[in-house]
């Protein structure tokens, strides 16, 4: 027990012996494992970063979006309302011309009406002054008032 | 009285062989040695069982382990600092070794620490680490002039200390586990039954993990101090 001799040779042997086989079996593999789960919860904080700012992204992203699509929406109507003015303006064109080419058209259709009311009247003056004067001969009175009141019979008879 | 002490002088002079190797004449195997080699089988033998199976999502027993190679690691970085990591597998296993060499006197078997050639080849060991540790961080050169630090004058200190460090070592913890032994086997002697049970413990489990804490403790120690770049 008290005696120091080549023996010690033995402890050298086996702690080198037993400091490689845990080595092995049992630092190596446990600081993988911690390594591994060290780097997995890494990972996994990391992930949760980049879904943070993502989504961050497409919220800004989204936020932009309605707000371009309200400025849309105000062109759109802007536009369509111009649209909708030229066509008013357009069509009210068309009916004013449309209106005055009807009165006018009109206008003409009364004169001519007229023009022929009046060759008609003319004739049928003629043929009244006619058969008045035929009549005034067949009476033998072709004085003025005989004539007139000749004129005023046939004028208020119908044929 | 006469009795024990001649009994405990023989005890101590002896070398329990336990078997010898039938080559070469006969190699005698110490007892120590053999107790050795079952502390490595089983320590080798548990790890290879319980740690293949480890996962990321521990267990109960995997958080255990992981527990004492962590508190291993941090332990020994904390002496040590991030550049000695290195050197932290050789002190965990010369932690376990004497840890569980110690209180393997509980099992009825003889601890191998009491045998003085083990003490003596781990101080040895030592102290060949501690100065490795400083050739390897300082260079040759750097080496030979830390023994001439803080002043020259202290040159036959430095070379003194090249013994002293490693035989306290060996001495405190086979003085401790021989201190421990004899009083064991003097309450023995006097009251046989139940009272060496709390002594036992003492003895065996405290005393035995806190020698093992304290040699590679102070190992680390001088490792950092030979580290140690001014």
């Amino acid at each position: 027990m008290l005696n120091l001799n080549w023996n010690i040779i033995w402890i050298f042997v086996n702690i080198i012996i037993l400091f490689l086989l845990l080595r092995i079996f049992l630092y190596k593999p446990v600081m993988k494992i911690l390594d591994k789960r060290a780097a997995s919860i890494k990972k996994s904080l990391d992930d949760a970063e980049d879904a943070k700012k993502d989504a961050a992204e497409l919220k800004a992203k989204y936020a932009s979006e309605l707000k371009n699509a309200g400025a849309r929406a105000d062109a759109i109507i802007k536009e369509a309302t111009d649209n909708a003015k030229v066509q008013r303006e357009k069509i009210i064109d068309k009916a004013k011309n449309d209106a005055d080419n009807i009165i006018k058209s009109a206008e003409k259709q009364v004169e001519l009406d007229r023009e022929q009311a009046m060759k008609e009247m003319r004739s049928e003056i003629a043929d009244i002054a006619l058969r008045a004067a035929h009549k005034a001969m067949e009476q033998g009175d072709v004085s003025e008032t005989s004539i007139s009141s000749f004129l005023r019979q046939v004028g208020e008879s119908d044929d | 009285m006469e009795g024990i002490a001649s009994e405990m002088y023989n005890l101590l002079n002896e070398t329990k062989i336990a078997f010898t190797v039938p080559i070469f004449g006969g190699i005698p195997i110490p007892e120590s040695v053999v107790v050795t080699w079952g502390i490595m089988a089983v320590v080798v033998l548990f790890c290879a069982i319980f740690v293949r199976g480890f996962d990321v999502m521990p267990g109960r027993l995997q958080t255990a382990i992981e527990m004492f190679v962590g508190w291993i690691y941090d332990f020994f970085t904390g002496i040590l600092g991030e550049k000695g990591k290195r050197y932290i597998p050789y002190l965990g296993t010369v932690l376990i070794y004497i840890g569980c060499a110690n209180i393997v006197g509980l099992f009825g078997l003889t601890p191998p620490t009491k045998d003085l050639n083990v003490t003596a080849g781990l101080a040895i060991m030592s102290i060949v680490l501690v100065e490795a540790a400083g050739i390897r961080a300082k260079g040759a050169r750097g080496w030979l002039k830390s023994f001439k630090s803080p002043m020259p004058v202290m040159l036959p200190f430095n070379i003194l200390e090249l013994v002293i460090k490693p035989l306290s070592l060996c001495m405190r913890l086979f003085g401790n586990v021989l201190g421990a032994f004899v009083i064991m086997e003097l309450i023995k002697a006097v009251v046989p039954l139940i009272v060496p049970l709390p002594f036992s413990f003492y003895f065996d489990i405290f005393d035995g993990l806190l020698q093992a804490y304290v040699f590679v403790f102070l190992t680390a120690l001088y490792i950092s101090e030979a580290m140690d770049t001014e």
